[in-house]
């Protein structure tokens, strides 16, 4: 399991970074929560020291990211240690371990109090059970794909394999990925997913075929986790396991995570992100919104499509703060301060990539004119229509989404018809309508073949916004047997 | 301590979204039932043993870079040289693919699919077709590696 070995350095400092941002927070689950974003949190953490030790000390770089990283994963994860053993001599009177008051409590749960309860956690055993079950199957298909074509598809061959072999393998020369002479590697595109591959083989010492699928299968496990952590937590631990499950029934997040493409990273990023904030609006806390938006900053990290999401939540987030501000003024202004300060690192080194080094583009970089853009979106009728297309039919597609985007939209019904509709539950279906709006748009302007471009790429856009969907069609359509987080709750 | 976070479970009720609910998680239950992932055959099974037990040299069959590693031996080990094909550069065929997995193998080398470097390898599918390709663009071969691939330079 050597090639497992790169993992550590990512999954201790992902998880200290992540469990220091959520001491004294409310948060339920947050066990879960660690599970699920703490080694992508790591390899976004990791891939940011990367890239600023190959910035900086070109010549140096490998050893200095790796003497960094650990470095940092030992700091932080020793002020946690310390933080938690001062904060127990601190207690007065000598209480229970946490473990042990949940054993406890499991214990006292455990025990059916009627009929009712002993169905429900039997139905919930059988449940989670067939989770189990379908996570191994996936794991096992996962494998035996992955095997079977190490590496990767196209972009992951060409593009995202391409940078980070420049990362590894020259780091006085890795900015050769930005010539203009292989333009075809859209030398713009961020750098997360080959950072942590770069961070992979140098931990290795060799560009090994087999971590990019492991860092990949983590990236899947990840999603499938979080969607549990939050389903669980928020709406119903029935709705948890199934939620998860219906997840891995659906084929292209699997596929393309096969692939090994960076489609399904940045749907982890942008769902932890958008979940973290629905969690943070309804807890008022404001620690959970910085890490919102460190997820947020990630996805931006991850692929140009990501800027546009945290661009979208951004403004979502700015409005509910510019409404929300007679009520609760500071609360919600720290809040969105702390989105804001948890963007800024991730932010910050992709203004840098694309100031210094990215600057051409397809779209942004391309050279043309705001206006020349506006011209040629609204002097395609025919073209919006073939998109539109596009969507119905791939929406319809049951093979591939098993009628997700049909319970999506018969959810988005149900939200619309609603009478009590609080605890921010509109935030998906408006993010995820802008999202799509905002593809459908790159797709108008792209100067690819516009058939081509949809057969390339239609169905890992509706990948980023996949987990989403699946959210809040879990949200409208199922028993909600949890109460919303409330504002100022108790610490954990 | 924890925030206490239940609430009463409500049993099912006749109602809208109750019904709902329970047509939901019907549905839900019918496709965990009825999807099916591809079966695997044996082949495919030795290499996922070979993957979980971390031994790599047999992946390395599947690098697309491999054919190119004869031209490691004379090409720089970093600078620009052309990348020549048995037709021009189109990026829209799939022959545009040897020149990205010849990038991919050499890097940080950089490959112009244009011949304008001094130096250039000829990676055509036949001799022939490799020196007509070297007379047409204005090379010179240096080595020829047999069946189509060559190394040239620019002719003065």
């Amino acid at each position: 399991m050597t090639s497992l070995s790169p993992l550590l350095i990512p999954a201790a400092l992902g998880y200290s970074v992540l469990a220091l941002l959520l001491r004294n927070t409310p948060l339920r689950g947050k066990n879960l929560f660690l599970m699920a974003a703490s080694i992508p949190t790591g390899f976004g953490i990791c891939s940011l020291i990367l890239f600023f030790s190959i910035w900086i000390i070109p010549s140096k770089a490998m050893p200095i990211s790796l003497t960094s990283g650990i470095g940092l994963t030992l700091f932080l994860g020793g002020f946690l240690l310390w933080k938690n053993s001062t904060e127990i001599s601190r207690a007065k009177t000598p209480t229970p371990s946490p473990g042990v008051e949940l054993f406890r409590q499991k214990l006292f749960d455990a025990v059916p109090k009627n009929k009712r309860t002993v169905l429900k956690s039997v139905f919930l055993a059988i449940s989670c059970l067939i989770f189990l079950i379908t996570l191994w199957n996936v794991i096992h298909f996962f494998l035996l794909s992955v095997s079977a074509n190490i590496t990767g598809g196209w972009d992951a061959r060409y593009m995202w394999s391409l940078k980070a072999k420049f990362l590894f393998r020259s780091p006085e020369a890795w900015q050769g990925m930005f010539s203009p002479v292989i333009s075809w590697s859209h030398g713009d595109y961020p750098l997360l997913w080959p950072g942590t591959l770069a961070w992979g083989w140098n931990w290795l010492g060799h560009e090994s075929f087999l971590w990019p699928p492991w860092a990949s299968l983590c990236f899947y496990i990840s999603s499938v986790l979080i969607l549990v952590w939050y389903l669980r937590t928020q709406v119903s631990p029935l709705a948890g396991w199934w939620g998860g499950t219906f997840f891995l029934l659906l084929i292209p997040p699997l596929f393309w995570s096969i692939s090994l493409y960076t489609d399904l990273p940045l749907a982890f990023f942008m769902t932890a992100s958008t979940l973290m904030l629905l969690v943070a609006l309804r807890a008022g806390q404001a620690k959970l919104f910085m890490v919102s938006g460190l997820m947020a900053g990630l996805a931006a990290w991850t692929k140009n499509e990501g800027m546009q999401f945290l661009a979208v939540l951004s403004v979502l987030l700015g409005g509910l703060t510019f409404l929300k501000r007679q009520r609760t003024s500071s609360q919600t202004r720290l809040g969105l301060l702390s989105f804001l300060g948890g963007i800024c690192l991730p932010l910050i080194t992709v203004m840098i990539l694309k100031i210094f080094f990215g600057k051409s583009g397809e779209y942004l970089g391309s050279g043309r004119s705001i206006g020349e853009i506006c011209r040629t979106i609204f002097s395609q009728r025919s073209d919006i229509s073939l998109i539109l297309r596009s969507f119905a039919i791939h929406g319809r597609n049951f093979a591939s989404w098993k009628g997700l985007w049909c319970f999506f939209s018969f959810a988005g019904i149900v939200w619309f018809f609603k009478k009590n509709r609080n605890g921010f539950s509109g935030i998906i279906p408006v993010l995820i309508l802008l999202l799509n709006s905002g593809y459908a748009l790159a797709f108008l302007i792209s100067p690819a073949n516009l058939s081509w471009h949809l057969a390339t790429a239609f169905q890992r856009l509706l990948v980023h916004t996949a987990p989403l969907a699946l959210v809040f069609s879990f949200e409208m359509l199922t028993f909600r047997t949890r109460a919303p987080e409330k504002q100022g709750g108790q610490t954990a | 301590m924890k925030n206490t976070t239940s609430v009463t479970v409500k049993p099912p009720q006749f109602t809208p979204s109750g019904i709902i609910s329970v047509l939901f998680f019907i549905a839900l239950f019918g496709i965990v039932l009825t999807s099916k992932l591809p079966t695997a055959t044996g082949p495919v099974l030795f290499l996922k043993k070979e993957f979980l037990a971390g031994r790599e040299s047999l992946f390395r069959f599947q690098d697309t870079g491999l054919p190119y590693a004869p031209f490691e031996a004379y090409v720089p080990k970093k600078g620009i040289i052309s990348f020549l094909t048995d037709k021009p550069y189109d990026p829209f065929k799939m022959a545009a693919e040897q020149l990205q997995a010849a990038q991919g193998r050499l890097i940080p080398l950089l490959l112009n699919s244009a011949p304008v470097e001094p130096t250039a390898i000829l990676f055509c599918s036949r001799d022939e077709i490799a020196v007509a390709r070297i007379q047409e663009t204005g090379y010179k071969p240096v080595a020829a590696l047999g069946n189509g691939k060559m190394m040239a330079e620019k002719k003065t």
